[in-house]
């Protein structure tokens, strides 16, 4: 099965916060940049950083939590909250910060919205993409042959 | 242990694609130059196409970019080897590529250059030997001898359009000599 997953292209993101907004809106029904699984992360004014679950496989916090409120589902990792008991391990052992406490008794973290991702559509630059993954190769390698093609067609003159 | 690298010559690339395909077949037994481990950018415009794979940098970005420490180096082909043991799929050593050389496969496994254990399958289908593998200094020499080439060919091409008439023959038969000295240096390996 082809596995879909959210990628994010750095160079077209404007750090304009719609995915953030739109996450949080789409999820618990406020403006709250808090509650957002989605992260833009900036330094001196330039976005350096677009943090949101990678969805792993094998996942490290799906083989650490201990009370099996975390599953991996046709790719996806998905909090139960049900059996959540907010233990926190999860969070102390991604990588990414990817899963958040959302200050009111339970962890968020990204579900894909089901299939269909709030971010994805908010964004009005087309820096989120949801698509197969083998899409990903055309997405991530248009940046450095881009480079590559304007040296060029300098050298020839066009 | 000399270092073996693997080098392309820009100017000999047609962007034919058939590394790709032999990559593919290689790797994941299927013709599919998605799920190859090199690809060759083409633009029409720009007279020319560009392959694109892993340049086994030293001190690696992807390898520094891992969370789990997956990227590895192999002391024995000289290349940099993906663990799948240990990769969680997180995409992180793409983002972190600044060539674009690591893709994915269905599964969103990441895929990349491995050099076939020290013997690349796209350098045996190119069929213009754009591709070139092996010692560091033999591929520096095999490099030069290309361009050497291609710049005897270039004035032999000047010299027949800027001349007129009876002129054009002798020009022809200096590049031809010239040309022939060159042969002859490269059969005495100087």
């Amino acid at each position: 099965m082809t596995k879909y997953v959210l990628d994010v292209v750095l160079d077209k993101c404007t750090g304009c916060l719609k995915c953030v907004y739109a996450c949080s809106m789409a999820k618990g029904g406020v403006l709250d940049s808090l509650l957002s699984r989605i992260d833009v992360r900036f330094s001196k004014g330039v976005v350096v950083d677009v943090n949101v679950c990678r969805h792993c496989d094998p996942a490290p916090c799906v083989s650490v939590c201990e009370f099996d409120a975390l599953k991996v589902v046709n790719g996806v990792v998905q909090l139960d909250s049900d059996k959540c008991t907010t233990c926190k391990a999860c969070m102390s052992v991604c990588p990414f910060g990817a899963i958040k406490d959302s200050g009111s008794g339970e962890l968020i973290k990204c579900d894909l919205c089901g299939g269909d991702p709030a971010c994805v559509k908010a964004c009005p630059t087309q820096a989120l993409i949801y698509g197969p993954a083998i899409r990903e190769k055309t997405s991530l390698r248009n940046k450095p042959i881009k480079v590559v093609h304007e040296l060029l067609s300098f050298k020839h003159g066009r | 242990m000399s270092k073996k690298i693997l080098v392309v010559d820009y100017d000999s690339c047609t962007g034919c694609h058939l590394c790709e395909l032999a990559c593919s077949i290689i790797h994941g037994g299927v013709v599919n130059p998605y799920l190859s481990r090199i690809s060759v950018m083409t633009k029409p415009e720009a007279q020319t196409s560009i392959p694109v794979y892993c340049l086994q940098c030293n001190d690696a970005p992807c390898a520094r970019a891992c969370p789990v420490n997956a990227i590895k180096y192999d002391e024995k082909t000289s290349s940099w080897l993906i663990d799948y043991g240990r990769c969680i799929g997180c995409r992180e050593c793409a983002y972190a590529c600044p060539f674009g050389a690591i893709s994915f496969n269905l599964s969103a496994a990441p895929i990349k250059c491995d050099l076939c254990g020290g013997d690349p399958e796209c350098v045996k289908v190119c069929p213009h030997d754009a591709l070139i593998y092996g010692d560091e200094d033999e591929v520096v020499r095999k490099l030069r001898q290309k361009k050497v080439k291609g710049v005897v060919y270039e004035l032999y091409q000047k010299g027949t359009q800027a001349l007129p008439g009876n002129k054009v023959r002798e020009a022809e038969e200096a590049v031809k000599t010239l040309y022939s000295i060159w042969e002859k240096r490269k059969k005495l390996k100087i």
